[in-house]
């Protein structure tokens, strides 16, 4: 037929299919699709590199600010530490999350997303890995610079950093879910932190517990375990409920 | 042959109050396009949104070849090209690399580096080749348009789901847009299309007008 001549170009695209002919039907593979959203949203964080910083500079500052407003007696500030580091963890990653999809939202790529030939969970599974990469991951390798700050033990540090490091994933996934239920209602991000600090409870308290159970003599096992068990549920179900919850955006 | 082609089965849909249409019908097959005219506000987008699969309609079902099409179902995903308002272009990302994501994301994860030439040669047929490094922020509204068209000449998908994707583009773009659509129909492809101006495309579209008219 004519009609492909009268295209100038002809590339070789690897499926370019005939527009009359049967679509392929093979959609992105899963790990494909989580490839291209984490690349994708690490390429963009890239490029706004003052709002990485951002992030970390705001959990320094938080965690500078306790010594000055509580007190500087360095045997309370030492047993403090822990919750002092998982508050301002928190406190830091709710910074970026509304951001998370409301940018796509507002520019189209997310009607893209959930139009592409691509399982949308897996796509959103890269999205928050890349918010994790670049936002959570940050603050686990601070933590042992605060534990140094308050003084805390070495195997209690280790015990912190270990513990924010299973638990900010959870984070970044309550996060998203409750970024992707807040879309499009005003007022977003206050709706968010309300919607998501209840929810974060849990791991802020086996989070801060882990750390306390190791400076006082007791083993941190059990918290780590229930920390990683939260993070098993988390990339299981997290996909899944945050792809819904994107859907219902769009209703 | 309606099994070629998209159908809409009494479609309808509301907006809080106001009835945007109901028991809407029209079939499209192979190598036809449909004009949807209305005035703003008479649900042009909400209508492309609903034939898309973004929102559900209120009554009434879409049809694709022949089956009632499902949202999230893959056939279907690689079946349509839907462009809306915002098209989903990056401000931080060059011109080039916006396109080379979209397709990324429309064809497969083997698209990056392997046809830069494919990217490279879209962007000529759409006139933004020297643009291709530029930050898309700084292009201008037509030459964003262009991207969008750019996106047409790459991903072939046998529907086009548009919106208003003449505007903003100067008389040789329209010219470039209709070229790409009779191409498109010639190849057996369907689109639906809704736009204020009259562009020069060779094919008669049926026409359908929403809102007061109707």
């Amino acid at each position: 037929m004519s009609a492909h001549e009268r295209r100038p170009q002809s590339p070789d695209h690897p499926d370019d299919g005939h527009p009359g002919g049967e679509p392929r039907a093979e959609a992105l593979p899963a790990l494909a699709a989580i490839a291209w959203a984490c690349r994708r949203d690490l390429l963009l964080a890239m490029r706004s590199r003052a709002e990485l910083a951002l992030i970390v500079v705001f959990f320094v500052l938080v965690i500078s600010l306790f010594p000055l407003g509580v007190s500087p007696d360095p045997t309370l500030l030492e047993r403090i530490a822990p919750g002092i580091a998982w508050v301002a963890a928190l406190l830091a990653s709710l910074l970026s999350l509304p951001r998370l999809f409301a940018l796509d939202h507002a520019d189209g790529t997310l009607e893209q997303l959930v139009l592409a030939p691509a399982a949308l969970p897996a796509l959103v599974a890269g999205k928050v890995l890349a918010h994790w990469l670049t936002n959570g991951l940050p603050l686990v390798l601070l933590a042992p610079m605060a534990g140094v700050q308050f003084g805390m033990q070495p195997d209690a540090i280790a015990v912190l950093t270990l513990g924010l490091l299973l638990g900010t994933p959870t984070l970044s996934w309550l996060g998203a879910i409750g970024a992707a239920l807040t879309l499009g209602t005003r007022a977003g991000s206050a709706l968010l932190a309300l919607l998501v600090l209840p929810l974060a409870v849990p791991v802020l308290i086996f989070g801060a517990g882990a750390a306390e159970a190791v400076s006082s003599g007791l083993g941190a096992q059990a918290h780590l375990s229930l920390l990683g068990a939260g993070l098993i549920v988390g990339w299981v179900f997290g996909p899944l409920v945050t792809a819904a919850a994107v859907r219902i955006a769009y209703e | 042959m309606s099994a070629a082609g998209l159908q809409a089965r009494a479609l309808g849909c509301t907006m809080g109050h106001r009835k945007l249409f109901e028991a809407l019908h029209f079939t499209i097959d192979a190598g036809q396009w449909l004009m949807l005219a209305g005035s703003n506000g008479s649900g042009k987008s909400t209508l492309l949104r609903i034939l898309a699969g973004l929102m559900s309609p209120e009554s009434g079902e879409v049809w694709w070849r022949g089956a009632p099409r499902k949202a999230g179902d893959p056939l279907w995903h690689a079946s349509v090209l839907y462009q809306g308002h915002a098209n989903g272009w990056k401000e931080q990302l060059s011109t080039g690399e916006n396109l080379a994501m979209q397709a990324g994301l429309d064809q497969g994860p083997g698209t990056f580096g392997a046809s830069m030439q494919a990217i490279d040669s879209a962007l000529e047929r759409v006139g933004l080749a020297r643009q291709r490094r530029l930050a898309f922020a700084r292009l201008s509204a037509g030459q964003r348009r262009r991207l969008g068209l750019a996106r047409l000449v790459l991903v072939r998908r046998p529907l086009w789901l548009l919106d208003e994707p003449t505007t903003a583009l100067d008389t040789d773009g329209q010219q470039l847009f209709a070229e790409l659509l009779d191409a498109h129909l010639d190849a057996g492809g369907c689109a639906v299309i809704a736009t204020h101006l009259p562009f020069p495309a060779a094919r008669e579209p049926q026409a359908l007008r929403l809102g007061n008219g109707r």
